[in-house]
């Protein structure tokens, strides 16, 4: 598992913003196949998660158990500046919450 | 004895709140889902179709050639079977990202919903239950434009 609970970067190039983020969670689908028996029987994975770049949303993902664990989330899109705030939160499927601001290089 | 009725009161709270939390921790209620919005349907369907429907009130999708490009590569982990995934694409106006596996028992993976930003590329970790599909779907100007790759996990024994 990653150290931090998440980490985000973002850059911005020739117009372009790109966002990477590493998010430390079990993401179980409770299934003994999963080959980790610690977490089989309890599913626990992350069920929505929002980017925002400043007040504006420009993601909103919907996610079931079969993201990979300690999920990845990559993406680009046209525009955002330097300096900007890009804010990244997470909810999963029993409450728990978790977010990160990370500021556009 | 006399017997304070707001002690009562709360005894049978405490009690109530008490059986709540054990049957919770007893994994006797799931809480299957923290957001309402979420779509436990879509995500529950065993048919892609059936998934699609439930996602986005429409099914049919159709191909734009050379538009959209998926790039699928397998690992190999201790907790099982992990697939990156990056899709880039040339579609305008991209209303959404709709990630789907043929090999799970509900294909359904992810989707993803952009705002008004013009977005190019997508990636993510994925699981997948086998050997099979993996199958992206776009939303752009109310249509559906399919593309997918195919995944072998044979082929990659020192991945």
């Amino acid at each position: 598992m990653p150290d931090k609970p998440i980490q985000i970067r973002a850059k911005h190039t020739l117009g372009v913003t790109t966002v990477r983020a590493l998010i430390a969670h079990p993401m179980s689908d409770g299934r003994s196949n999963s080959g980790n028996k610690e977490t089989a029987g309890t599913p626990h994975y992350i069920q929505e998660l929002t980017c925002r770049l400043g007040e504006e949303t420009i993601l909103s993902a919907l996610w079931g158990s079969d993201i990979a664990k300690d999920p990845f989330l990559g993406f680009t899109f046209k525009g955002g500046a330097k300096g900007e705030t890009i804010r990244l939160s997470w909810v999963d499927n029993r409450g728990e919450r978790g977010s990160i601001e990370t500021v556009i290089a | 004895m006399d017997t304070d009725p707001k002690r009562r009161l709360f005894l049978k709270y405490l009690l109530a709140q008490g059986s709540i939390t054990t049957a919770v921790c007893a994994g006797l209620i799931t809480p299957n889902s923290a957001i309402a919005s979420w779509p436990k349907k879509a995500f529950e369907a065993t048919s892609i179709p059936n998934a699609l429907q439930a996602l986005l009130g429409q099914s049919e999708t159709s191909t734009r050639r050379y538009a959209t490009e998926i790039k699928a590569r397998p690992h190999l982990d201790d907790g099982g079977t992990k697939i990156t995934v990056s899709i880039t694409t040339s579609l305008p106006d991209i209303d959404s990202i709709t990630l789907l596996s043929t090999s799970n028992q509900t294909p359904l993976v992810a989707c993803f919903k952009f705002g008004g930003r013009d977005v190019e590329s997508l990636t993510t970790r994925i699981k997948m239950e086998g050997r099979g599909d993996v199958i992206t779907i776009i939303k752009s100007r109310d249509r559906l434009f399919s593309e997918s790759t195919s995944i072998d996990f044979s082929s990659c024994g020192c991945g």
